[in-house]
């Protein structure tokens, strides 16, 4: 399938959505340092290539599910920044009423569902989702994001091969950070993830998860299979978290040589070198982008700030689905 | 401007860190997301970032304090040398660090359960002993209770004692028994153990193993532990309406020491050679009186104490928590009875059993003094 080529303004889109999920869980970390918001919380500073790049390539009515890592998903999928910050903050007014918090990002109405935080445990949903389009003909595909520890849950396993004799509508998306929490994936596989795919009888390809437009261009062409009754897709995005498993992890298990290096792969730096060099860019453009994003953020604390907090007699409500 | 630094919620069971080193000095510039200090949580050594950029102008605490969660450490301010008030009180809105409030209030008061924190480990000793938690003194990381802590709340002649030892031994026998007399339904039945065969096999005994002599408190664990195993429902505990019966008849045995007493468990006192059994009761109760209790692995459902070696004449006692029962021992007498158309010469020892009406009843008591008299006779 050849792709269409992307415009100037879906490009410069796709950046200010990576600068928004990456300014975002600066501001998180920066409100978590001021005592300002509680709780412990994972982020995923250095992986906004992945989300960015996957999200851009769904469309509205598609599904998708998520990790203990939600943060940029949900930004990239498109909530508004105001309704994730009030739910870190447990306000109300937040994704998921304030009672979900970091880990349970998402809403479904927006097409995420609030994240699952067990691991491996957004595949099977996703493939239901994917199997109800099917069986209602809808137009529609569902993404899972896991890491790479989900791959050697036994759930991955039932669920791709279910997937897989049933050409259900699903791409299964591995952000490989090469750490499952602090465990080096080398250290628990002997096979590249992709190569799982063979297993199943499905396509299976590995992807520089730093380059926002290579994520973007394989889940495209995999979304494109699953639309078209041509079943599931594994991929696995190559990408680096540059902060600890959790903010109470300082991640000593990896050799600083290593994190710098993936630093120097940075997704957003790469975009804009890149992009400078080609003129999309300038440092102007970069400047007003931050500006823009700031205000947003700034916007998005005030809100969530100043919104209530849940009630206690709210707290059995949203538990069923009447 | 001023900004006030703080020790962030680091820790995954505790809300504290303790501060490692400092990276910048008074006067030293930082860029935001720059590490300004190194601290030590429950689980890791990492750093705390600035959320600003700007000078380091006052460092709050020192290395090797430990600080709480949401507490200054530092005050920055954007240039070197502008003038700043030394308010620290943090101005944002700051979040109470999540079950700090309860744990606090859990350590200081004697409430018997209360959320306390303790090592597992700790957890099943003091479970093991009947210790309430609440009432040991924590010396572990921000105050968590260890195994070490347990112990030493427990022999209370401890070596490596703290100041307020004793006064925490008597606080946790307070709570105990006052636990135990409010909860439990006691009642109380009593008997004259004839110690005769007893004592004619410990005169033998001790005759022929004069580095390893028998007690009369051994005879009655022993005897005791022996009957408690033909007394399934006294050997079986009772929870949340679940019976769990009991493969070893373990005993509990009350060891007096200077300054109160120990509960040192042991295990199935019937079930191995007489010398091995009497070397595990010395050991059990020399090293709880050393102080270097460990933790066993069983959970007595039957207690032993004995006052006979002050001439009590009887007793009754309070049944330690997890015990379905208690056997008081007064001292041996001997008396004359009448039996069988004569006057005969008995040696006997009243003993009174409190026990725990929720679990067994009147006839299960008396039936279990009933066998303990059988081993009695046939040591």
């Amino acid at each position: 399938m050849t792709l269409p080529l992307l415009t100037k303004e879906q490009k410069l889109g796709m950046y200010r959505k990576m600068l928004l999920c990456r300014m975002f869980e600066d501001r998180v970390n920066s409100l978590f340092l001021q005592g300002r918001m509680p709780g412990t919380i994972h982020q995923a500073q250095g992986q906004e290539a992945c989300a960015v790049g996957v999200c851009e390539a769904l469309r509205e009515g598609d599904m998708l599910t998520s990790t203990h890592r939600p943060h940029e998903h949900a930004v990239a999928r498109g909530i508004p920044v105001k309704f994730l910050m009030a739910e870190l903050f447990a306000k109300s007014t937040g994704c998921c009423h304030g009672k979900g918090g970091s880990m349970h990002m998402g809403d479904a109405d927006r097409g995420m569902l609030p994240a699952i935080a067990i691991v491996g445990g957004g595949i099977p949903l996703a493939t239901g989702y994917a199997l109800s389009f099917k069986y209602l003909k809808k137009p529609n595909i569902a993404a899972c994001f896991f890491g790479d520890g989900a791959v050697n849950e036994g759930i991955f396993h039932e669920t791709v091969n279910m997937a897989a004799i049933w050409n259900l509508p699903v791409l299964f998306i591995c952000e490989n950070n090469k750490y499952g929490a602090s465990t080096l994936i080398d250290s628990v596989m002997k096979v590249k993830v992709s190569t799982r795919a063979s297993a199943y009888g499905i396509p299976g390809s590995t992807i520089d998860g730093n380059d926002v437009f290579s994520v973007y261009q394989a889940t495209m062409a995999a979304g494109e299979r699953a639309r078209t009754g041509q079943g599931p897709t594994l991929l696995e995005l190559e990408t680096y978290r540059f902060a600890g498993h959790s903010r109470s992890d300082p991640g000593h298990y990896r050799p600083k040589e290593e994190v710098a290096e993936w630093k120097s792969k940075d997704p957003i730096t790469r975009f804009e070198t890149h992009y400078l060099a080609e003129g999309l860019l300038t440092s102007e453009v970069i400047e007003s982008y931050r500006a823009s994003v700031e205000l947003e953020l700034n916007d998005a604390v005030e809100f969530a700030e100043s919104s209530p907090s849940p009630l206690p007699e709210e707290c059995l409500a949203d538990v069923y689905v009447e | 401007m001023k900004h006030v630094i703080i020790m962030p919620d680091l820790g995954q069971t505790s809300s504290e860190a303790k501060i490692v080193s400092w990276l910048k000095q008074p006067g030293d510039k930082l860029a935001m997301g720059e590490p300004l200090l190194e601290v030590e949580t429950d689980k890791a050594t990492m750093d705390v970032e600035a959320y600003v950029g700007g000078f380091l102008r006052r460092k709050l605490a020192n290395e090797g304090d430990m600080v709480a969660a949401s507490n200054p450490v530092a005050i920055l301010t954007d240039t070197l040398d502008e003038e700043f008030d030394e308010d620290v009180k943090a101005k944002s809105k700051s979040v109470a660090p999540l079950g700090t409030t309860e744990r606090a209030q859990a350590t200081t008061s004697v409430s018997v359960s209360g959320n306390v924190a303790a090592l597992p480990a700790a957890r099943m000793m003091a479970k093991q002993l009947g210790i309430d938690l609440s009432t040991v003194r924590g010396t572990g990381p921000q105050g968590l209770i260890t195994k070490a802590d347990v112990e030493r709340s427990v022999s209370q002649g401890g070596k490596a004692a703290a100041p307020n030892h004793e006064s925490k031994a008597r606080e946790a026998m307070a709570a105990l028994t006052s636990r135990s007399k409010s909860t439990i339904p006691h009642f109380y039945v009593t008997l004259d153990l004839d110690m005769a065969a007893a004592e004619g096999w410990r005169a033998r005994w001790n005759q022929s193993h004069p580095e390893l002599k028998a007690s009369v408190n051994d005879c009655l664990a022993r005897a005791a532990s022996a009957a408690l195993a033909d007394s399934p429902r006294l050997n079986a505990r009772v929870s949340d309406g679940k019976v769990e019966q009991q493969s070893t008849a373990d005993v509990l045995v009350v060891v007096g020491v200077d300054s109160g007493l120990l509960l040192v468990p042991v295990a199935d006192p019937h079930a191995d050679a007489v010398e091995s059994f009497l070397e595990r009761m010395k050991t059990a109760q020399s090293s709880a009186k050393d102080g270097k209790l460990h933790a066993a692995k069983v959970t007595p459902l039957l207690a032993i104490s004995n006052l006979g070696m002050f001439g009590v004449r009887e007793f009754s006692a309070i049944i330690p928590p997890g015990c379905n029962a208690i056997l008081a021992a007064g001292a041996l007498r001997d008396q004359v009875v009448w039996r069988n158309g004569r006057a005969e010469p008995v040696s006997v020892c009243t003993a009174t059993v409190s026990a725990d009406h929720r679990a067994v009843d009147g006839i299960a008591v008396a039936q279990f003094l009933e066998r303990m008299q059988f081993h009695l006779n046939s040591l």
